[in-house]
């Protein structure tokens, strides 16, 4: 019931989704992603601008298109709140979106940062 | 090849009896109704990556991609499937509280819908629909809205026959699908004088058992029907079986199977290139149709790198960065560019607009199918962990969530150029066929423009399937 609360509540009101998060990403200039099967980006990730160092990290990536599947990073920790994110697969040029879980202090932040690819 | 094959699809063993049930459509379409409910839920109130997302991913991927292959293989099976007809039963509940009116005399032809489906390509681009659960959503829900207040006002069968872009889509397209809703045998038909394929027809409930057929499997739909009797609808788009040449305004709701009280109606196999050879539309769907045609070359150009430079080049040029306007220009450009090159072959060969739409329906199919096949041949399986998410989410776990793998579509590009080719093949020969038909001592030198607009067709569509895909939400970035 209450799930048809909220429904009802986004149909009257006709408000978007909100795009807020906890989870603050930034991806590290380097060269140009191109479509590739096994990618590789730099992020630095924080909270409420300070640096997170939290070994618990997953990141995927998924096209702005339907379909096309989700592509999930190896994460390997860099120190100072950066993340190489690895193997991937970028099957498509176009808009992309990398989405970010990670826990500090036993509470879980999560975040998205949007990102390009070229053919 | 054009002629009748004369086959009955529902002669196969079982499918007559299940067609004539009475919930025979039902059965097809609760699953796409809870679909629907599903994609509404999860659009409104799921992760908002369409990837992820029921909404999107059964819109603009899963329904193309089946919509194609079902027009490819059987003919307009979503129209017979459509949950927006269970609206129907709400619309008889308004009909006694709204005032009723005919619908306008002035819009009883395709130009509405022709109106309303360009407005969707605009905005298919300028929203990005299809990256976005939360319009998709919204689309859903407005078009079962559409349908409801249309069909609750105006008699049933007038949101499908005059207003539905999606339904005309199907019905445009279906015309070169390998069935159609013909008489078995004209001569039942040339001593009927009840129409009940048309008008259906009242019989009395204890007649059920006892007419022929075994109309025992035919609880019928008991719609105004006086105490102890049941109606069996009609043709809710007037369409009337012995006359029908064509597949447009058909929804495939088999109301004239179940009504045919001679049992005389049937889903006849035929060529799929009889419908282009034989018709001649009138002008209002003949554009719709051509629109159509070049509708498709536009959707899939609009994922490929030439369409990104002819728009920067285009903001250069008029020195604006305004996307919706560069946007309304290349789509309103290519289609104006599309319509004039199909008027001038038809004025150089001779023919008119109306014989020459129909001509280019193969190569439509094509196109439209290829794009969509693309995009269901490597998201096929991106729906089911889309579903299990919402579900999961709404109490109903079905199994561990899954990520939905990358998709591949790596071999389409072969399925694209086959279909093409063989559309090629069959618009040539349509082309042949129309001019002994219809011009038999024409110069051979006017099959030309029409045969070079197939082939200018096909090159262009087979010159963007080979392009690098790309999907961009901006125009310019």
């Amino acid at each position: 019931m209450k799930r048809v609360g909220l429904l009802l509540a986004l149909l009257v009101c006709g408000c978007a989704p909100s795009s807020r998060s906890a989870l603050s990403i930034r991806l590290l200039p380097g060269p140009a992603l191109h479509v590739q099967p096994s990618a590789e980006v730099v992020v630095e990730l924080s909270v409420a601008n300070r640096q997170l160092a939290a070994a618990d990290v997953s990141a995927q990536a998924d096209m702005r298109h339907p379909g096309m599947g989700t592509a999930v990073a190896t994460v390997t920790p860099l120190g100072r709140g950066r993340y190489r994110l690895s193997n991937l697969d970028l099957p498509m040029a176009g808009d992309w979106v990398l989405s970010v879980k990670a826990s500090t202090q036993g509470h879980p932040v999560s975040g998205a940062a949007a990102f390009s690819v070229l053919p | 090849m054009t002629g009748q094959l004369r086959r009955d699809v529902l002669a196969l063993p079982g499918l007559r009896a299940l067609v004539r049930w009475r919930y025979a459509r039902l059965l097809l379409q609760l699953p796409l109704l809870a679909l629907a409910l599903l994609a509404v839920y999860d659009g409104f109130s799921g992760s908002q990556l369409a990837g992820l997302n029921v909404a999107t991913v059964s819109v603009w991927v899963q329904y193309r991609g089946l919509l194609a292959l079902s027009l490819l293989l059987v003919g307009n099976v979503f129209c017979a499937a459509c949950p927006l007809l269970l609206t129907r039963g709400p619309s008889r509940v308004l009909k006694r509280l709204l005032p009723q009116r005919t619908w306008p005399r002035f819009l009883r032809n395709k130009y509405l819908t022709l109106a309303l489906t360009l407005l969707f390509l605009y905005s298919y681009e300028a929203f990005a629909l299809w990256a976005s659960p939360w319009l998709t959503a919204w689309l859903i829900v407005s078009y079962f809205a559409a349908a409801l207040l249309t069909d609750s006002v105006f008699p049933a069968g007038t949101f499908c026959r005059y207003v539905c872009p999606l339904g005309n889509f199907n019905f445009a397209l279906s015309s070169v699908s390998p069935t159609l809703i013909q008489a078995k045998d004209l001569s039942i038909c040339a001593s009927c004088t009840s129409k009940a394929c048309l008008h259906g027809r009242t019989i009395p409930q204890e007649h059920l058992a006892a007419t022929p057929h075994d109309f025992s499997t035919l609880p019928a739909l008991p719609l105004n029907g006086q105490s102890g009797t049941v109606t069996l609808p009609g043709c809710e788009t007037r369409l009337y079986v012995p006359t029908m040449t064509s597949t447009q305004d058909c929804t495939l709701c088999l109301n004239c199977v179940r009504a045919c009280p001679e049992d005389n109606v049937g889903l006849m196999l035929r060529s799929p290139l009889a419908e282009a050879v034989q018709t001649r539309p009138r002008t209002d769907l003949a554009l719709l149709l051509v629109l159509l045609t070049w509708a498709g070359l536009v959707n899939a150009f609009a994922m490929t790198p030439p369409y990104f430079l002819l728009a920067r080049w285009l903001a250069t040029t008029l020195g604006t960065h305004n996307e919706p306007v560069l946007l309304a220009l290349i789509l309103l450009s290519t289609l104006a560019t599309g319509l004039g090159l199909t008027l001038l072959a038809a004025r150089l060969s001779g023919l008119t607009l109306r014989t020459l739409a129909p001509l280019l329906m193969p190569l439509a199919l094509a196109v439209w199918g290829g794009h969509a096949l693309y995009h269901f041949a490597g998201g096929a399986g991106t729906l089911w962990p889309a579903v299990q998410a919402a579900l999961l989410r709404l109490g109903l776990p079905l199994g561990p969530a899954a990520l939905p793998v990358i998709a591949r579509a790596d071999t389409s590009f072969w399925l694209q150029a086959t279909l093409l080719e063989l559309a090629l093949a069959g618009t040539l020969w349509a082309i042949l066929q129309r001019f002994q038909h219809t011009r038999p001592g024409a110069s051979a030198r006017r099959l030309v423009p029409p045969a070079a607009l197939a082939l200018l067709l096909f090159g262009l569509a087979l010159w963007l399937f080979a392009q690098p895909m790309q999907a961009r939400v901006g125009l310019l970035t």
